[in-house]
């Protein structure tokens, strides 16, 4: 078998390219089997199952009910409840870009330890989701953690009870959010940083430019895109985000930390309401394009390409 | 039919596969509970290590059982399984444990409802089995009739019918108790108690606790069980002669006061929201010295008879669960028969799994006793089971106590039949009446609307 990358005996160049399209075929078809097995085709069976009141362990087949299970959500306070908190959890991304930001301006400069930051600040980028939340389990411990140790110290004798209360649980989880989101925006912004050319910084200096003129008429333009993506990217990632949440409180105390995913997760795999789930998931999904589209519409002002 | 079949096979594995697009979820989130500690995904998985029928008849080949169970194959399942294989070269049993939670659960749920070889499952609660039957997935044992559950189990095992009709069969007796350490009762000056009320047990939490020990610890399971306890005799869906819920009584009331009282007032319990983002290990408390009283089930018997990894220098000893009032004289305990080993219908060696089912309850489990399960069956002595129990570790005990309650004490025990979604509703209402954001009178309301809720719903 003669190899892909040679063309054919008979030097016909259309017979080389089409090996090398199929060979590209052969190299993409890994990922594209395993995307139509697990995300396509589930994600086209859900769309049919959430017209449907299909219960996993029921032994009946699905039997179509329309809307039902839209009617049925919005009638449940989980589901409002649920839709303010993942509203919330958006939150830290925009905060979380700033301070990112701000901090690889920081080190983009010449401090000392650069490194060493650096890798301080990205280090919950690279660590497990579930091995930081229960870190922040340890420190948002109401009684004898070292957060509200720290609290008491400072003369605050009834400090917040965190994860503890459904008042505080959920500011809680935007501290953790917005910490563990900082380092990866940190890395992005220091890469885009290093594509300004140095020419263009001295040139602005020479003209009379301060640092913070740098930073809002130099800077922040020109890495504009960079924002872009990390909010959009941002965004998307917190209305999907599970795993944190789950590990501390599994959306309680009282609800008080229930967002979509695992409003979802629970009516799917708790009472294996399958219809039910997959309108939720779905609802969860429009939530994400209509942010997606509404930021896609806003960039036009602000991103500079 | 088949088409059917096929549909919730090919619906299932998207689903499955579905798990890995809800948000990541699969590896980060729940997965981490079951692990690979009830690894019965490669057992569960082959299927065609099993012979067919002809091929069984004809050569005489081994029948080869799969047989799920919740209890960790070295407490007792596994000495148990080898036991019947030595016995039955010709029928051998495997032993997949599945972690009972929600994700084994449904685990165990995928596998009957896929097809994989699942010959044999061990049920824990009544609402997982009733899921179970309904979806066809739990032989009706009727049509063994030389085997009479009723004589055999006595009365109590009639918990366990469903429509007249038996679905699996209950092995082991037990309920919710309250484990004392008896070195710390002594230093007190107090008696173990042998017919107590919720304010003896707070003014006994009160005179443990100390600066490092809490007087009392229990999951959250058991809050619910003195506010069961007093319904259960009147109803065991927990409803009124009229059909509606019948949580809202004075009974709810008390408990959730003398619980309060005792996380914020006495401070001699660890308040419950701070438990559940705390997730302590109750068991290892207990044996660690750090909390005097355990209300839980026989289950710590694995923790408490395992010197090696959780040694302790105290006396172990027990009391009853205490009723809400003294005066209450319809308390019911909570407890009865449990561990109903049922057969699925789709296994192509039913009569080989109901030997086997026989076998278990009569004397096969008697190695399960180590870890507290006492068999229930009037066939296997009792003070055999005890003997295995207690092998070793005798000295750690006081043995008057814990035989007293686990097998001497006539009470009336049943099991509630409340549905899960009811039961998963009510967790938020606790959640709200222990960090007080609800009264005591408003959680007990609260509890009967979402009931009455989900009755309505029910009934559609």
């Amino acid at each position: 078998m003669p190899p892909f990358f040679i063309p054919g005996k008979d030097g016909d160049p259309m017979s080389w390219m089409k090996r090398q399209r199929m060979l590209g075929y052969v190299f993409i078809a890994p990922n594209v089997i395993g995307m139509t097995v697990f995300l396509l085709v589930p994600a086209l069976f859900s769309f049919y199952l959430m017209f449907t009141d299909w219960v996993f362990s029921s032994g009946r087949g699905p039997h179509f009910i329309g809307l039902d299970n839209f009617r049925r959500m919005v009638k449940e306070e989980l589901f409002w409840i649920s839709l303010k908190n993942t509203l919330l959890v958006m939150l830290p991304v925009p905060v979380a870009v700033i301070i990112g930001f701000l901090i690889a301006v920081m080190l983009n400069n010449r401090v000392y330890l650069t490194k060493t930051l650096r890798a301080f600040f990205f280090a919950p980028y690279f660590t497990s989701g579930i091995a930081i939340a229960f870190v922040w389990m340890v420190l948002f411990q109401p009684s004898e953690g070292p957060i509200n140790a720290f609290l008491r110290s400072a003369g605050i004798t009834d400090p917040p009870r965190w994860f503890s209360s459904p008042d505080t649980a959920m500011i809680g989880m935007l501290i953790m959010l917005t910490v563990g989101g900082i380092g990866y925006n940190m890395i992005i912004y220091l890469a885009a940083l290093q594509d300004i050319s140095t020419e263009l910084m001295e040139a602005a200096r020479i003209d009379g430019a301060k640092t913070r003129h740098l930073i809002s008429k130099v800077i922040l333009p020109l890495v504009s895109p960079t924002t872009f993506f990390l909010l959009i990217t941002g965004f998307v990632g917190a209305v999907k985000g599970f795993g944190m949440i789950y590990a501390i409180t599994q959306g309680g105390p009282a609800n008080s930390t229930s967002v979509f995913s695992i409003f979802a997760y629970k009516q799917a795999f708790h009472f294996y309401e399958m219809g039910y789930a997959s309108a939720i998931s779905w609802t969860m999904f429009l939530l994400i394009l209509l942010i997606s589209l509404l930021q896609w519409w806003g960039q036009k002002r602000w991103v500079h390409y | 039919m088949k088409t059917k079949k096929s549909f919730h096979v090919a619906a299932i594995a998207l689903c499955t596969a579905g798990t890995l697009l809800l948000a990541g979820c699969g590896s980060n989130g729940n997965s981490g509970n079951s692990g690979t500690n009830d690894g019965g995904t490669t057992a569960a998985g082959s299927p065609s290590s099993a012979a067919s029928p002809s091929q069984a008849d004809s050569k005489k080949e081994t029948v080869k059982l799969t047989m799920w169970g919740g209890v960790p194959a070295e407490n007792g399942p596994q000495e148990a399984v080898d036991n019947w294989n030595k016995l039955h070269p010709d029928i051998q049993i495997e032993y997949v444990r599945f972690v009972n939670d929600d994700a084994g659960n449904l685990k165990l749920d995928t596998a009957l409802i896929s097809g994989q070889q699942v010959d044999l499952y061990m049920n824990y609660a009544y609402s997982t089995l009733e899921k179970r039957v309904q979806a066809g997935n739990a032989l009706d044992l009727s049509s063994f009739s030389e085997y009479d559950i009723d004589d055999k189990m006595g009365s109590a095992a009639s918990a366990w019918k469903m429509d007249g009709k038996y679905y699996g069969v209950p092995t082991k007796k037990g309920g919710t108790y309250v484990w004392l350490n008896k070195d710390m009762l002594d230093a007190q000056g107090l008696e173990v108690p042998t017919d107590w009320t919720l304010d003896d047990m707070r003014d006994y939490a009160n005179k443990l606790k100390s600066d490092k020990v809490w007087g009392l610890a229990e999951g959250d399971y058991f809050f619910a069980q003195s506010i069961n306890s007093s319904i259960m005799k009147q109803s065991l869906e927990m409803t009124n002669s009229d059909g509606t819920s019948a949580f809202d009584n004075p009974f709810t009331v008390k408990t959730f006061e003398v619980y309060l009282d005792m996380m914020f007032t006495d401070k001699s319990m660890m308040p419950h929201t701070e438990q559940i983002t705390s997730k302590p290990a109750l068991d290892q408390m207990f044996v660690k010295g750090e909390t005097a009283m355990l209300f839980s089930t026989e289950q710590i018997f694995r923790t408490t008879n395992n010197l090696t990894d959780f040694p302790r220098d105290f006396k172990v000893a027990l009391a009853p669960a205490p009723k809400v009032t003294a005066d209450q004289t319809d308390y019911i305990y909570n407890g009865g028969l449990g561990d109903v080993l049922s057969i699925n219908p789709k296994s192509k060696y039913k009569d080989e799994a109901w030997e086997f089912v026989k076998w278990y309850a009569d004397e096969g489990m008697l190695p399960l006793a180590k870890g507290g399960r006492l068999p229930s069956s009037k066939d296997l002595d009792a003070d055999e089971a005890v003997k295995v129990m207690f092998e070793g570790v005798e000295d750690t005990y006081d043995l008057d106590s814990v035989k007293r309650v686990l097998l001497g004490a006539d009470l009336p025990y049943a099991l509630s039949q409340l549905d899960a979604k009811t039961s998963s509703d009510f967790q938020v209402v606790y959640d709200k009446v222990f960090s007080q954001k609800l009264t005591p009178e408003e959680g007990s309301k609260e509890l009967a609307r979402i009931h009455n809720d989900n009755l309505k719903a029910a009934a559609k």
